[in-house]
Formats: structure tokens, C-alpha cells, sequence
């Protein structure tokens, strides 16, 4: 079988050159149901994005829901007998979608490490984010990172209360040093080195010296930094960028985290991190877990247009002409690489040199 | 280039100034005509007029890199973007006000009107009372007055119309100002010319 690339929007384009680039590092395609029992979300409510879900009935009085994650269901059913996991997926996840105004089906390809997780396996996981980054052929693209344990670490040397941690953390997300000041003052503590965190420029080597000067001997901190340290060391890339306000809402990260972006999209494209906190709940502690997920749908949007929009040759016929001619005009067309567009109407743009006119050949009207 | 989004009306001429003051400038911007885009290509800027409520969706959406809008409308929504500085003019407050004598019944379902249809109800459920929300676009006002509401949320500037009115506030929820906000993506690729135009505005306010 012979495939035209041309054919094929540029998402599918990608994602076909990205299984290639996922197996060349020995990551195994792996494929599940779209459903899930519902009480298994409700148990694990704090490591979902969001709160809604589409639950239906099952035959037999089961509460079902559509999957609004699939990592979750990877850490739940993965059979980890090996050393190391190593999977990727493409699947369809639901979830309520900002742009669609309510649920949308949205498509998804990602790819999961779980077991023995060292220093190696995250950077190979960080530099497959990059390289799929790099595939998207975008004119800029930039992959933030950061590590969970930075905020962590700064909030608990700051002496921030748990109750406070919640909304300083938003802030953090925003760049917003302003309000999080006016906080700080009423909630009583000092800003001043969260302001700094949050202000830290994007360039790696530059950041993570003033990161270590902001840990001020914090552990959580600079083992963090440390990690980051060691990633972007072996990975050498301008394209790395240290993101501070690159924040996990959720339970579900506890290390280093990423984030993708190319030029043309406002949303990032690729998110990941390291997940054992969600293996701990899964019954599975002990076991490391780190992966990404490619947003199709957000590229999909963006890079409308790609199809090469080859123009067809029109075969135009009536009731006059005899189906086995018509049916071998269009064979002709085809055969000879080209579209067949038969009609019994003639479009404006028709003209001799696109047109085969089976009508005015057969002594009908024209 | 970097594309701006200003919000048409006072706010936005406002904004323009002090831009054009740092550099920023683009003349045709003062023009009185109806056009939407304005570009100079020397200094490398495109600005865009729409809708004060519209400009944090041109910025989160990536139309516009950077934009300037009120607190009142970044709290109204949940927006995915970067807030990088309070530029404190556009200063007022976000309060709920009420005909003068009002008096509270705490054992009432309140009725409130207003725009801020979030803001009212984030508001209210901070302080666990049930409410019923009656959503208006302009003219908030005339519902205490006619008693199709019991109170309302808005944004108080001088206070003028609500004593015009026979009103006045009785709970400050918040202060609001013109804030300096960001698109990710664009803050990414564009980080050192939007830093450079944050810290300029930040030595001249």
C-alpha cells in the first residue's frame, strides 16, 4: 500500500511521525476502553483537572463516565511487572472545553514511564517533549520547566499557611506580584522572595543561579533545583526555558513538571510531569511515574488549512450517457493520480481544460 | 511587533498616553476615525480598540499579546493568562449599595441586581447568604428603585450617581484598578519586549 503524505491534514502527519519517534525509544503503543467506572473518579476527584464528568448508566445499573484522563487509568491498570513501562497512547478524552462552551471529545496523544524512575528517565521523557515540540515545525517553539517542589519548598520556608497556600499559589500562576503583596500584608507574611520567584527571567542558567539564592539553604528547593539542573545539563537546549509560574492545581504532579508552547498557539500544547503521588493512591508506592500529553485539539484548530488543496477534473454527465462510460472516465482520472469529481451539474469554475464532458461528446445538450 | 489590546472609552485613551509617552506611539491612534486596527511599524506596535469586556479574550486567545483591563472583568471570568502589574488609575471599588434606610432581613432570600453576575454570587457564597441574582447590562440602579432588587453589586467610582439616586454603599467587596495583562504563548516568544514595556510603565506610574 502506498500512502500520499499530501493527503493527510498536518496533525495526522504528526502524530504518525511522533509513534515513530516514540518507538524508536522503545515506547510500546498501548490502546483502552473509553469508560471507566465513576466511582473511581470519585475516589480520585483531586487529581482531575476538573470536576465534571459524563456519567451514564450502565445496563446493569452501573454509573459509568467517559474518560477525562487517561493517565489515571494508565497508572490504575498498567501491568508493571518490568523494570520500566514504557507506553504512549492516542485516545479521545471528555471534558468540558472553554472553547466548545461545554463537553467536547478531545483528542489526545501522550506517553507514560512508569517504574524505577532515575535521573535518566526524565531526561529522555523531557527531551521526547522536546523533540515532539521541535516535529510540530512551528517558527518558534519553547518547552517550560519547572519542579513542584520550588513552590513547595518556597511556601513552607516563607512560613505561608496551609490555608493561604491555595490562593498564593494563583498568584504564582499569573506573574501577579501586585496582589499577592496586598495579600501577604493582610495574611502576614513576607512576599518578598515569592515576588522575586515570580519575576525570574526564562533563561536557564541565569535562573537557576538566582534560584539558589532565593532557597537560602531550603532542602525541598534545591533539591529541585538540582533536578532541573541535572534535565537541562545533559538536554543543552536554548529552547528549555525555566518557568517559575509553571504551577501544578492538582495532586497530581510532585516533581519537575513542562509545559509546551509553539508561536501560533495561545494554549500550551504539551503538558507534563512526574506523577508518583497519583502510584501512591493507586496502591502503588514505591513506583515512580513521569509523562506528557500532546494536545491535538488545540493544534488541530490552528493548523487549519494544510491539506494540499489539489483541484479535481470534473466528469459531467446525464441521463443521456451510459453509466460504464461514466464510471470509466472517472477510472481514467484516477488512475492517473488525479481527483474525480463526477457531477450532473457543471460548477462555474468548469472549463475545458478541467472538465471531461461526457454530455456534448454524446451528441446531448450542453 | 507587539499587538495591543486597549479597551475603547476613557480607560483605553488613558492607557494610549502613557504609552505613547514611552515610546509606544502611534498617531493615527488619536485620529478621529472608525478604524479598529491601528499599526506603526517604527515602534514596532499594532493596537487594537475593542470592548472593555472583550479585551482579556483577545489577550487569552492570542489575537493581542498584552492588553489592559479592569479587576472587575478578569474577576468576572476564570482567564487563563498572565496579570503583570497594577497600573492603578481606572481606580474604583466594587461594593453593593443600596436605597438609603434599607434594611437587611438576614432571614430573606436577598435579591441583587447586577452585571457581575459571578462576582455577586462568589461574594455572597463567601459569607454563606442565599441570594437571587437578577442579571442587567446597564442602568443597575433603577432596580432598587422599583424594587425589582433588593440591593446591587457594581463598580463605584465617586459615588455620584448613587447619591443622584438616593443610594449608598453599605459593603466594599473590593478595590478595582487597570491591570497590565499577558498572553502565555506570546510571553514566551515576545518575553523580553513585553519585560521591557512592563518596566518602563512601572518607573512611570
Amino acid at each position: 500500500m502506498k500512502i500520499e503524505l499530501s493527503t493527510l491534514k498536518k496533525s495526522e502527519r504528526l502524530s504518525l511521525s511522533l509513534r515513530k519517534l516514540f518507538e524508536q525509544y522503545s515506547y510500546r503503543k498501548f490502546s483502552m476502553n473509553r469508560m471507566e467506572e465513576y466511582s473511581f473518579y470519585a475516589q480520585n476527584m483531586n487529581f482531575l483537572p476538573s470536576k465534571n464528568i459524563i456519567t451514564f448508566s450502565d445496563v446493569d445499573g452501573r454509573l459509568m463516565a467517559l474518560k477525562p484522563d487517561i493517565t489515571l487509568s494508565i497508572a490504575k491498570t498498567a501491568n508493571l511487572s518490568e523494570e520500566l513501562t514504557k507506553l504512549y497512547y492516542i485516545e479521545s478524552v471528555f471534558r468540558v472545553s472553554k472553547e466548545a462552551g461545554g463537553f467536547a471529545e478531545l483528542n489526545q496523544m501522550g506517553l507514560e514511564c512508569l517504574g524505577n524512575i532515575t535521573d535518566y528517565t526524565i531526561v529522555e521523557v523531557v527531551a521526547l517533549a522536546l523533540k515532539s515540540l521541535q516535529q510540530m515545525d512551528a517558527e518558534e517553539h519553547a518547552l517550560d520547566v519547572s519542579h513542584q517542589g520550588l513552590v513547595e519548598g518556597l511556601l513552607q520556608s516563607v512560613g505561608v499557611k496551609a490555608d493561604d497556600i491555595f490562593k498564593v499559589k494563583e498568584y504564582i500562576a499569573e506573574k501577579n506580584t501586585h496582589d499577592l503583596e496586598k495579600y501577604a500584608e493582610k495574611a502576614g507574611f513576607d512576599a518578598q522572595r515569592i515576588v522575586k520567584f515570580i519575576s525570574l527571567p526564562g533563561d536557564v542558567a541565569n535562573g537557576i543561579k538566582a534560584l539558589y539564592e532565593i532557597a537560602e539553604g531550603n532542602i525541598t528547593m534545591e533539591t529541585a533545583i538540582k533536578e532541573i539542573e541535572t534535565v537541562t545539563n545533559a538536554i543543552k537546549s536554548p529552547y528549555i526555558r525555566l518557568q517559575t509560574s509553571l504551577v501544578s492545581d492538582t495532586d497530581y504532579y510532585n516533581g519537575i513538571l513542562f509545559n509546551g508552547y509553539i508561536s501560533t498557539i495561545p494554549t500550551p500544547v504539551i503538558t507534563g510531569g512526574r506523577y508518583d503521588n497519583l502510584l501512591v493512591r493507586m496502591g502503588k508506592a514505591g513506583i515512580g511515574g513521569i509523562g506528557f500529553a500532546i494536545c491535538f485539539d488545540a493544534l488541530e484548530r490552528y493548523m487549519r488549512s494544510q491539506i494540499a488543496s489539489a483541484r479535481p477534473t470534473y466528469v459531467y454527465y446525464d441521463e443521456t450517457v451510459d453509466v460504464s462510460r461514466v464510471f470509466s472516465a472517472a477510472e481514467a482520472v484516477t488512475s492517473g493520480g488525479g481527483i474525480a469529481k463526477v457531477v450532473t451539474v457543471l460548477p462555474d469554475d468548469a472549463n475545458e481544460g478541467n472538465t471531461i464532458d461526457l454530455v456534448s461528446s454524446n451528441g446531448g445538450r450542453r | 511587533m507587539l499587538n495591543i489590546a486597549l479597551p475603547k472609552g476613557r480607560l483605553g485613551d488613558k492607557v494610549y498616553k502613557l504609552l505613547d509617552k514611552l515610546g509606544y506611539s502611534c498617531p493615527e491612534l488619536l485620529e478621529d476615525n472608525r478604524k479598529l486596527v491601528f499599526e506603526n511599524k517604527q515602534s514596532s506596535v499594532r493596537y487594537f480598540l475593542v470592548k472593555p469586556t472583550d479585551v482579556a479574550t483577545y489577550v487569552e486567545r492570542g489575537a493581542a499579546d498584552i492588553g489592559v483591563v479592569g479587576k472587575d472583568i478578569l474577576r468576572e471570568k476564570d482567564y487563563d493568562l498572565y496579570e503583570l502589574m497594577d497600573l492603578k488609575f481606572g481606580k474604583c471599588r466594587m461594593a453593593i449599595a443600596a436605597r438609603n434606610g434599607y434594611q437587611d432581613d438576614p432571614d430573606s432570600v436577598l435579591r441583587v441586581a447586577t452585571k457581575y453576575v459571578n462576582t455577586a454570587k462568589r461574594y455572597f457564597a463567601s459569607v454563606d447568604r442565599e441570594i437571587e441574582i437578577i442579571e442587567l447590562h446597564g442602568s443597575i440602579e433603577l432596580a432598587p428603585i422599583l424594587d425589582l432588587s433588593d440591593v446591587i453589586v457594581d463598580i463605584v467610582e465617586t459615588g455620584s450617581t448613587l447619591r443622584e439616586n438616593d443610594m449608598s454603599v453599605i459593603k466594599e467587596i473590593e478595590d478595582i484598578s487597570a491591570r497590565l495583562i499577558a498572553n502565555k504563548s506570546s510571553y514566551r516568544f515576545k518575553e523580553a519586549e513585553i519585560r521591557e514595556l512592563a518596566e518602563k510603565i512601572g518607573k512611570e506610574i
